[in-house]
């Protein structure tokens, strides 16, 4: 395995977790799938279609988020939203990140 | 729009059935806003060009199908896997070989030839060992689809691992299990063979054989089976354990080279009628196993010596601590 090819597997195992996190915080309103990628991207996050669609799909599967069809411009989309679930499991990520993130802080000062 | 659809397609292709439908169509919606956006931000409408360049940002349609899916690609996962190989050594390494000598029996009724015998009794164990490979495997597979875990075969369920449930250290052993049983085996299994080849075919086989040989084998033989169990029993070469196995083993090289030189093998009768050349082959033959018994009879001897050293310094050394 060569220097780049580990670097992306860090870095994909780190991004992992953290989109689960992003897109819980972002379904507190409905959005479909490509304005959801976009609202993430606009904040900065990258996250690829192929990994969102289908992390989505797992998270209503889980519990975490609701989801409805909705006919718009001819076209049906995949609303998704957060659940009574997913919202009561909300703030512990948070604290948890945080936590994550204060650790992490001062480990690689 | 063939591009497209041939994208959608091959993703359900990889689906699961149940959830095929919905997945393509909420791929198709998710693409369809992908392929909008690209084209206002052209100002160009979709053309083959920019839809390629969509789906490849949706990457290979097999890689996003498994994505979806919770689908298992595997037969037995790793929960099963250590208790599926051990079962498939035990079994296999148990049975086969005893399916095999009842076959021999089995076949020896119906047949005169010993190569026939023993030909058709490795076939027949054979697909007897292909078929206990499948059922096995097929048992294991169906736990794993089923989703039933080990743990729960043991009525508690998923209790957390605590270090009591370590297995004790095994008492150190210079002879394992294994070693005595796989030397049991092989003498019975040489029994059984010299007897399998007295009954088979007696009139081609020298006279002397049975008044002799046969019986001072099957004595030896003895010996050494009251031996190795001696061997399983107190499990390093103590001395006394060492004399008897060098003992046991110089009589084995003496007994192998008194047969190979007394040259009664094969009936006077009909070795006179046997042709020149396969009269020296069978001496040959003959000759090499020899040459490998008596290898094998010293290698044992030097091991049971050198064994026995290692262990008598273990016990110096714990007496001067």
């Amino acid at each position: 395995m060569t220097n780049t090819e580990s670097l992306e597997n860090v870095v994909l195992e780190l991004r992992r977790g953290v989109i689960v996190l992003a897109a819980l915080s972002q379904l507190g309103t409905e959005q479909y799938g490509y304005s959801l990628l976009k609202q993430l991207s606009d904040q900065g996050l990258e996250v690829d279609q192929g990994t969102l669609y289908p992390l989505l799909r797992r998270l209503e599967a889980q519990g975490l988020l609701e989801s409805v069809w909705k006919l718009e411009e001819a076209r049906p989309r995949r609303y998704y939203v957060i659940s009574a679930e997913g919202k009561k499991l909300l703030p512990k990520l948070k604290k948890e990140w945080s936590d994550i993130v204060s650790v992490m802080k001062k480990m690689l000062a | 729009m063939s591009l497209f659809d041939r994208y959608v397609a091959e993703v359900g292709r990889h689906l699961p059935s149940a959830e095929r439908e919905d997945i393509e169509k909420e791929i198709r919606s998710a693409l369809e806003d992908t392929i909008e956006e690209h084209t206002q931000e052209s100002g160009k409408p979709a053309n083959d060009e920019s839809i390629s360049a969509v789906l490849m940002q949706f990457g290979n349609p097999e890689l996003l199908a498994q994505k979806y899916s919770n689908k298992k690609r595997y037969l037995i996962g790793r929960n099963w896997y250590e208790i599926y190989v051990q079962i498939l050594k035990r079994v296999l390494g148990t049975a086969l070989p005893i399916v095999w000598l009842v076959q021999i029996f089995v076949k020896h009724d119906a047949s005169d030839k010993l190569g026939q015998v023993l030909t058709q009794s490795f076939g027949a164990t054979f697909n007897i060992g292909i078929q206990v490979w499948f059922w096995i495997t097929m048992i294991f597979v169906i736990l794993e689809h089923a989703g039933v875990k080990p743990s729960e075969l043991d009525g508690a369920e998923n209790h957390e691992w605590t270090p009591d449930q370590l297995p004790a250290l095994p008492k150190k052993r210079q002879i394992s299990f294994t070693d005595v049983i796989t030397d049991l085996i092989t003498s019975s299994v040489s029994i059984v063979g010299g007897i399998v080849l007295l009954s088979v075919s007696p009139e081609i086989l020298h006279p002397a054989l049975f008044k002799v040989w046969v019986p001072i084998f099957l004595g030896i033989t003895v010996l050494s089976f009251i031996h190795e169990l001696f061997k399983l029993k107190i499990g390093n070469w103590t001395p006394a354990l060492m004399i008897t196995n060098v003992i046991l083993n110089l009589v084995l090289i003496g007994f192998a080279i008194a047969f190979f030189t007394s040259q009664q093998f094969i009936n006077p009768v009909v070795l006179a009628e046997l042709p020149q050349k396969m009269q020296e082959s069978i001496i040959w033959t003959i000759g090499i196993s020899t040459a490998i018994l008596v290898g094998i009879f010293a290698w044992s001897i030097y091991n049971s010596i050198i064994m026995s050293r290692r262990l008598q310094k273990q016990v110096e050394l714990k007496e001067k601590k």
